[in-house]
């Protein structure tokens, strides 16, 4: 397999990934107001498939592109002279385009990527500089300070911080905490938000963010869903963030006068019955992906033709 | 701003614990309180001293023809400043969303924005209890 078709095949796959991610895009704009009638962990299984996109789209251009190569589909090349070939029954010089789209991709995707191993990295140091300050009680490792809080770091072993202040607290406070943060491991959370990351190196940045940053707050909901089920009160939980948020306004640095969309976006859910489980906009999702990746199985000349016209208008 | 604090092993973690509990020693009565239970030699914790020593978190002083050895900050002092090191990394992981925090430790939120959430949890309250 030479390196020309290796950067041919990365070319084709970007231009389909991209498809897919100006899909998922316009999916992400007109599901905002729909999706909040779902319960917030299949909001963020929404966001996280919505980030996928891309690379299903991407995977399934290349594969229609590649099956006459393997004679799985008619052979496409000697019909189709206006355009650069992926082919290995057929070689061809390298367009300069394929080139160009095959750097740009593997350039974002290294960066993103060499981004999230040195976050990894700092976490591991951060954890290093806790653990030896820490005890372990059960799965908390709790630290000495007057300030209550949680916290859940680590990608593939999460851990959960909390303040010596905060097992202080009545349990009708500091049990909704603990259950919120069991929730972010037992979830993974945090590694699924790292996975989101690398996949959005396929989107537009600024797509890229948003569907992380609502992503990040679906888990938030989830975890308050999850520890609102462990007390049987909602309120009670919506009471332990007050609790929570007000000791840190009394903090250095804790004096802006501005609202944390997060607090209080999170009160608020929880003050309101738990969302309607109607699945209906993740239905209507899957089907049209299914209904995608089927049409370039079953029309693969169709899909191949239109990867390759589209290396070629860019050559 | 204060230098870091050095990232210390399980021995030296131990001897410095040994040290604040006893406020001065040297290698026997650390070998003895540390090294005997981990079955661990004279030399390996006499190596772990020296270690903090030059790491700045020890003091020692020559009496006779040992060294005897002190702590050079407190348990207090040496936690506080692990946790303030800690909290700037803890902050930008936060920002950086590989950290997960019950309440946001970046964002802040107004007294006036609470006590109007507050208000509403009570109202909610109210209103289901029969």
């Amino acid at each position: 397999m030479t390196l020309s078709f290796l950067i041919m095949g990365a070319s084709v796959f970007l231009v389909a990934a991209w498809v897919g991610a100006l899909g998922a895009g316009l999916a992400a704009r007109t599901g905002y107001s729909r999706i909040e009638r779902v319960s917030p962990g299949a909001q963020a299984a929404f966001w996280l498939l919505l980030a996928a996109a891309p690379l299903v789209t991407g995977l399934a251009g290349l594969t229609a592109t590649l099956l006459p190569s393997f004679g799985l589909a008619p052979d496409h090349c000697l019909t189709h002279s206006h355009h650069p070939h992926l082919c290995l029954n057929h070689p061809q010089a390298l367009p300069m385009a394929a080139t160009l789209i095959a750097a740009i991709g593997l350039a974002r995707f290294a960066m993103v990527s060499a981004t999230e191993l040195r976050l990894a990295w700092r976490s591991s140091q951060v954890m290093a500089a806790l653990d030896p300050i820490a005890k372990t009680i059960g799965d908390l490792r709790v630290l000495p300070g007057t300030l209550p809080s949680a916290f859940v770091i680590g990608l593939l072993q999460p851990r959960i911080y909390v303040s010596q202040e905060t097992l202080t607290l009545a349990a009708p406070v500091f049990e909704p905490v603990i259950a919120h943060e069991r929730c972010h491991v037992a979830h993974r959370h945090l590694l699924v938000r790292a996975l989101a990351r690398v996949l959005g190196s396929l989107h537009w940045p600024s797509v890229a963010r948003e569907l992380e940053r609502r992503l990040a707050s679906s888990q938030e909901l989830q975890a308050d869903e999850a520890a609102a089920g462990a007390v049987g009160d909602r309120l009670l939980v919506a009471d332990s963030l007050l609790q929570f948020a007000r000791a840190r306004v009394g903090t250095p640095g804790g004096a802006l006068a501005f609202i944390d969309g997060g607090v209080a976006a999170r009160v608020l859910a929880l003050s309101n019955d738990a969302p309607h489980q109607s699945s209906r906009p993740l239905v209507i999702l899957a089907t049209a992906g299914v209904i995608a990746v089927a049409s370039t199985v079953a029309f693969p000349t169709t899909v191949h033709h239109a990867l390759e016209t589209a290396l070629g208008w860019l050559h | 701003m204060l230098p870091a604090l050095p990232l210390l092993g399980d021995l030296e973690l131990a001897v410095l614990e040994h040290l604040w509990d006893c406020d001065e020693t040297d290698v026997i009565h650390a070998h003895a309180s540390v090294g005997a239970k981990r079955g661990i030699s004279v030399n390996t914790v006499g190596s772990a001293l020296e270690r903090l020593y030059k790491k700045g978190l020890t003091k020692r002083a020559k009496v006779s023809h040992a060294y005897r050895y002190r702590p050079a900050l407190d348990r207090d002092a040496f936690h506080a400043r692990r946790l303030m090191q800690a909290a700037g990394g803890l902050e930008s992981l936060s920002r950086d969303g590989v950290l997960a925090a019950f309440v946001d430790l970046v964002a802040d939120t107004d007294r006036e924005a609470l006590d109007e959430l507050e208000r509403l949890v009570q109202r909610r309250r109210k209103e289901r209890s029969p």
